[in-house]
């Protein structure tokens, strides 16, 4: 038996909001984006937006293929949240809305991950691509 | 000394571990990606950490774990011996993952995900873990792929990872949107036991259920109503289904002999009603069905000793059938239409699909492997010539199935089997790669 136990908590809406909130800053400028970990919050909101783009969020937390008799305890059924989600694909969609009307959902998602890319490449933007994904990720900051 | 402070200590301590180990070689291609990515998991925590006010205790919290699980990811890494699993049959099972595992990134649209090998446990260690998809301080996401220690060379039964595998694309984004459309979809088909978790339950407790499973969820207060609700996942169980159909399109028939011995192996009688996956009966129902389907089964048209052995094989694999209708779950054309839906995506990504064995070749290789001979690829000519042909590995694992079932055999037993096919992997590796060119 371990020291302690404890319930698991899903952390995904948090550390969105918190990443979300670091890469608005690269879009300002932020020296940090060339360290090695600054690719970290990056890569996070790229998978947060592929994930938006496919409609896909399954992410089931599973035991082997033969765990057929795992513990059939309660306590533990809130790993496999299957709205883990929820919170953050409402935000994209306010924020999409806000930065992104009338702009066909594929076209504004394949902007803001060029605009990581480029972010994460330390190439310019243009001023006005920059400013929308800077203000879409500061947004969907706020909201998640 | 602070919360945070302490946690910054931590760091310290695991940056210490990490350079004690990772950075150092391990395993056929080295560990210095797993260096990498777990360097910069640290250097997100640390610095998060260093800028974090000690009073927000919900973040504090969250990096808290985020320390705890790259702890325990150096250590897993840090387990992971090549000297404790097969690792001829882990190259070949690393190109199907390289193939078709893969993850939109910055940088590559298809990137592979990292894998590492570690072996644990018993027989139900064998599992391919992948990274959840959701955020988390992991900068790439890597899959673990687990064998029991106990069966190291037993590469006939590794086949059930094909299972795996299917776990590990449903869990590539844009794979799990083509899988939802063209195989859940049919799987989880109108008026099927599947359609709904309501559906599935109302099958369980209908009137044909065995006297057994009745008694066996009654003595734990399950009910129709309740299954689905407090004892059993219905969205697990049919992930479960769809990664038996995926492990089928991907390892054909040694997919399905590995499933039968190992299944059986933990659930005797098949009919456990588990928290995560479906009845084993149910199962391997639908897997011989789908072999079926499929054409799996087809045997030679003429008398040999192939069609002899095949038609052992396929013999003893109906041994495992129950021939209670309650334990046929879904309908032929749906069922097939969601092989199909499979095979579809399966076969843009090659090699992850299973491709049908010449029986010229599957005859020369049985004949070679009750010689005691590794079934590979090469021969000797009349003339004195050698000869060297591409055999796939699922080709080399059928035969060795096969031969296992043999009825007047050569009295091999299953574990010199296994390890024929294991050289017999290693070696057609090295032919492949004659033939490429490449030596």
């Amino acid at each position: 038996m371990s020291i302690i136990s404890q319930n698991y908590v899903d952390d995904s809406n948090l550390i969105a909001k918190r990443f979300a909130s670091i890469v608005a800053t690269y879009f300002e400028g932020a020296t940090e984006v060339r360290d090695g970990s600054a690719r970290v919050p990056l890569e996070n909101l790229y998978r947060i937006l592929e994930m938006y783009r496919f409609d896909a969020y399954r992410d089931e937390d599973r035991k082997g293929v033969l765990a057929l008799h795992v513990s059939e305890s309660r306590y533990d059924r809130s790993r496999n949240n299957e709205n883990w989600q929820a919170g953050i694909a409402a935000a994209l969609s306010q924020s999409l809305e806000a930065f992104y009307r009338n702009v066909p959902k594929e076209t504004a998602i394949a902007e803001l991950q060029e605009s990581l890319r480029s972010v994460a490449r330390g190439q310019p933007l243009p001023p006005d691509q920059s400013r929308k994904a800077h203000g879409f990720f500061e947004r969907f900051g706020q909201l998640v | 000394m602070t919360t945070k402070a302490f946690l910054l200590g931590e760091c310290d301590n695991i940056g210490a571990l990490l350079d004690r180990t990772l950075r150092f070689d391990y395993g056929l291609e080295g560990s210095f990606e797993f260096y990498e990515e777990c360097s910069a998991r640290l250097g997100i925590l640390q610095s998060e950490l260093n800028a974090v006010d000690p009073a927000n205790l919900p973040q504090v919290g969250i990096l808290s774990r985020g320390l705890a699980e790259l702890t325990q990811l150096i250590c897993r890494i840090e387990r992971s011996s090549i000297g404790e699993y097969s690792w001829p049959f882990v190259e070949e099972l690393k190109r199907i993952a390289a193939s078709i595992c893969t993850e939109a990134t910055i940088d590559d649209p298809d990137a592979p995900l990292k894998v590492y090998v570690l072996a644990e446990g018993a027989l139900d260690a064998y599992c391919i873990y992948h990274e959840r998809l959701r955020p988390s301080y992991a900068k790439r996401r890597l899959l673990t792929i687990v064998f029991p220690k106990t069966l190291k060379h037993f590469v006939l039964l590794h086949s059930i990872l094909g299972h795996e595998i299917g776990h590990a694309i449903f869990g590539c984004t844009k794979h799990q949107a083509t899988l939802v459309k063209d195989v859940l979809s049919h799987l989880t088909h109108v008026g099927g036991a599947f359609e709904t978790a309501a559906a599935t339950a109302a099958h369980i407790f209908s009137n044909t259920v065995p006297p057994s499973v009745l008694a066996d969820l009654s003595s734990r207060g399950a009910t129709e109503a309740n299954l689905f609700v407090e004892f059993s996942d219905w969205s697990s169980w049919w992930e479960e289904l769809l990664c038996d159909v995926i492990g089928l399109v991907s390892f054909g028939p040694a997919f399905v002999a590995a499933e039968c011995s190992l299944l059986y192996s933990l659930d005797v009688t098949g009919l456990g009603v588990g928290p995560y996956h479906p009845l084993v009966a149910w199962r391997i129902n639908l897997l011989r069905r789908g072999a079926k389907l499929l054409g799996l089964d087809l045997l030679p048209e003429n008398d040999s000793p192939l069609k002899e052995a095949m038609q052992e094989f396929w013999n003893y694999i109906d041994t495992f059938v129950k021939n209670d209708p309650w334990c046929d779950v879904l309908d032929d054309a749906e069922f097939l239409a969601a092989l199909n839906g499979a095979e579809k995506l399966l076969s843009l990504h090659k090699p992850a699909a299973y491709p049908p064995p010449s029986f010229e070749a599957m005859e020369k290789m049985l004949s070679a492997i009750h010689r005691l001979v590794p079934p590979v690829g090469f021969a000797v000519d009349s003339q004195g010539e050698p000869h060297c042909d591409n055999v796939d590995f699922r080709h080399i694992l059928y035969v060795g199935w096969i031969e296992s079932r043999r009825q007047n055999g050569s009295g091999t037993t299953f574990s010199i089997v296994n390890k024929l096919c294991e050289h017999a992997i290693m070696q057609q590796r090295a032919i492949s790669i004659a033939l490429e060119g490449g030596m």
